[in-house]
């Protein structure tokens, strides 16, 4: 759908200070009905590109392709996009409803339909209440809301979020994941940006993770997940008598008759029996699954 | 087109909307009654026929107040709707940023309209209240207020496109103040030919202020011939189109961050 190649931006904090680059060489694609989660630390360069991605700065090198799909030129493009920028604000002196009926007008969206995307989605995000109030007297989870409602105004095709889910508590965060996963699933292509690992890993399906300006990792996050499983076995079991333990195992923890060890899988079998016939007793048994942060952590460290 | 056109209906409405519903009015409201209070002290406590000089005192402030609106609007046209990010909200949109200028511009100038006619209103009353009778020329003179501050209000946002805000409004005021002194410097450089060429070069890029300046006439009842009056409305749009014309050019490919 959306395809950055070679995208580099260079920044001069002022006049005699160096230059340095916020991105670096950043190339990857967006492929229609992702969701895909934009990771990186905060400084990392995520709100640039997607300034460059919406046109507001151009970059030093590379160019960002629009697919045909979208549209040819940058009306038509913009017409099936959303977006939703970074720490949202908006007319203070405007009402919520103002404020959103301007956004859908500008989107050209046709009155009588501005008027039931605004009440369908106000009600969905519990900000019905607070329409008639003007935009000054919000939270800053209230702004969030707000500011998602004006990106779905017009049914955008693609939604991209700069940290859509900052500053909301966690049941807020809990809606508005149930729903990007809803949009997505009626087909919506959706780019948002988060620093917060375990938020992406719950509802993305794909990660593109940026460090220092550079891409780190692309693609899918199962397979991640997959690839950095350890080939341990984790076992929960508590044992009256365990004076001997086998050579095949590695006791990890022990308090009283209660032990976590670690074994091979091709071994557990051979555990549970004994454990059993000793009287003992299988509390759980788990593959040893570090998170997607843990796994970032330690690809950022081989880098 | 029609698109186009729509978009910059849709934001200079609610640019007006946004203004008209934030302090700003309060305090256009109140100066008017002020501007009402002195022009009937001054008529009071000073020497000459008093409708006079509530008219000097009311054109007067009338034209310098909206001139400082439309600085301080002017310079935040830009300059807040990035700092408050706002401008994203819009220009990830499907609208071009012609009409995104466009739009704030119109806006702006319907929020100093208002301001213009009700304060020359209460100048009007005031004038009346004291006796005076009506000519054509001093609803002009209002008129030209405008344009003059329309002229400023193109200049503070073509500055807040190139520099920050406090040079910008340093910038105009000179613009202003060289504006209105124009004539006068003709006149004074009169004498050698190429300093007279020299001046009137520079003074092409700086508003002939003095030009929508017609108190005097005003005061004394003059008549001014429709040919001078048009005229100058016409310089005054034309440079209007020439300001709002550079401020798109730079702002198209301007960086927004
Ligand atoms: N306009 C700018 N001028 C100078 N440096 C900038 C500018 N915008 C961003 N940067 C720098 O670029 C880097 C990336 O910033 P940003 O894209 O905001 O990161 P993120 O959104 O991932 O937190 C930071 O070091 C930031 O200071
Ligand atoms: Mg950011």
């Amino acid at each position: 759908m959306i395809t950055f190649k070679n995208i580099s931006r260079k920044f001069k904090n002022d006049f005699w200070s160096k230059s340095f680059y916020a991105l670096t060489d950043v190339s990857f694609t967006l492929s229609e009905g992702d969701l895909v989660g934009f990771l990186g630390a905060n400084g990392a360069g995520k709100t640039t590109l997607i300034k460059i991605l919406m046109e507001f700065i151009n970059p030093t090198d590379g160019k960002i392709i629009f697919d045909k799909k979208l549209g040819s030129n940058k009306q038509e493009i913009f017409s099936k996009l959303g977006h939703l920028p970074e720490r949202p604000y908006f007319y203070p002196y405007l009402t919520g409803l103002e404020f959103l009926t301007y956004m859908g007008q500008l989107a050209n969206v046709p009155s009588g339909e501005i008027k039931k995307q605004i009440s369908y989605w106000s009600s969905k995000v519990n900000i019905s209440h607070a329409l008639d109030r003007k935009v000054r007297s919000y939270s800053k989870g209230m702004l969030q809301r707000l500011g998602l409602i004006s990106t779905l105004i017009h049914k955008p095709q693609l939604l991209i979020l700069d940290e859509p889910l900052s500053g909301l508590d966690p049941i807020g965060r809990k809606e508005l994941k149930d729903i990007f996963l809803e949009l997505n699933s009626q087909g919506v292509t959706i780019f948002l940006s988060s620093h917060i690992v375990a938020d992406i890993e719950q509802i993305c399906n794909k990660a593109v993770v940026l460090q220092k300006g550079r891409i780190l990792y692309e693609g899918d996050i199962q397979s991640l997940l997959k690839k950095h499983i350890k080939s341990k076995l984790l076992l929960e079991l508590q044992m009256p008598s365990f004076n001997d333990p086998p050579a095949y195992i590695n006791i990890i923890h022990r308090q009283n008759d209660t032990y976590i060890v670690e074994v091979d899988p091709k071994d557990k079998n051979q555990l549970i029996n004994e454990t059993l016939s000793n009287n003992g007793e299988i509390l759980s048994l788990n593959y040893q699954s570090p998170s997607l942060e843990q796994i970032i952590y330690e690809i950022g460290i081989k880098l | 087109m029609s698109q186009y056109l729509r978009s910059i209906f849709y934001i200079s409405k609610y640019t007006f909307l946004e203004i008209l519903k934030s302090k700003i009015m309060m305090n256009v409201v109140l100066f008017g009654a002020f501007l009402i209070f002195l022009c009937l002290v001054a008529s009071e406590f000073t020497y000459g026929v008093p409708q006079k000089v509530a008219l000097d005192i009311g054109l007067g402030i009338l034209s310098i107040a909206s001139v400082g609106i439309s600085i301080f609007m002017g310079v935040n046209l830009l300059a807040k709707e990035i700092e408050t990010r706002t401008i994203y909200m819009i220009l990830s949109r499907p609208i071009r940023r012609s009409a995104f200028l466009f739009g704030k511009l119109i806006g702006m100038a319907q929020i100093l309209l208002l301001n213009i006619c009700l304060w020359g209103i209460l100048v009007l009353f005031t004038y009346y209240f004291l006796g005076g009778s009506f000519q054509s020329l001093i609803i002009w003179s209002i008129f030209f207020s405008f344009l003059e501050a329309l002229i400023i209000l193109c200049i503070v946002t073509l500055f807040s496109l190139i520099t920050n805000p406090t040079m910008s409004v340093i910038y105009s005021i000179c613009m202003f103040i060289v504006g209105h002194a124009t004539s006068e410097t003709l006149l004074l450089v009169k004498k050698s030919y190429l300093l007279s060429k020299t001046v009137k070069f520079i003074f092409i890029f700086f508003p002939n202020l003095s030009k929508l300046n017609i108190k005097q006439h005003v005061l004394y009842k003059q008549s001014m011939s429709m040919s001078y009056l048009l005229g100058s409305s016409g310089y005054a749009l034309i440079y209007i189109l020439i300001v709002i014309l550079i401020c798109i050019l730079i702002f198209r490919t301007k960086r927004l961050d």
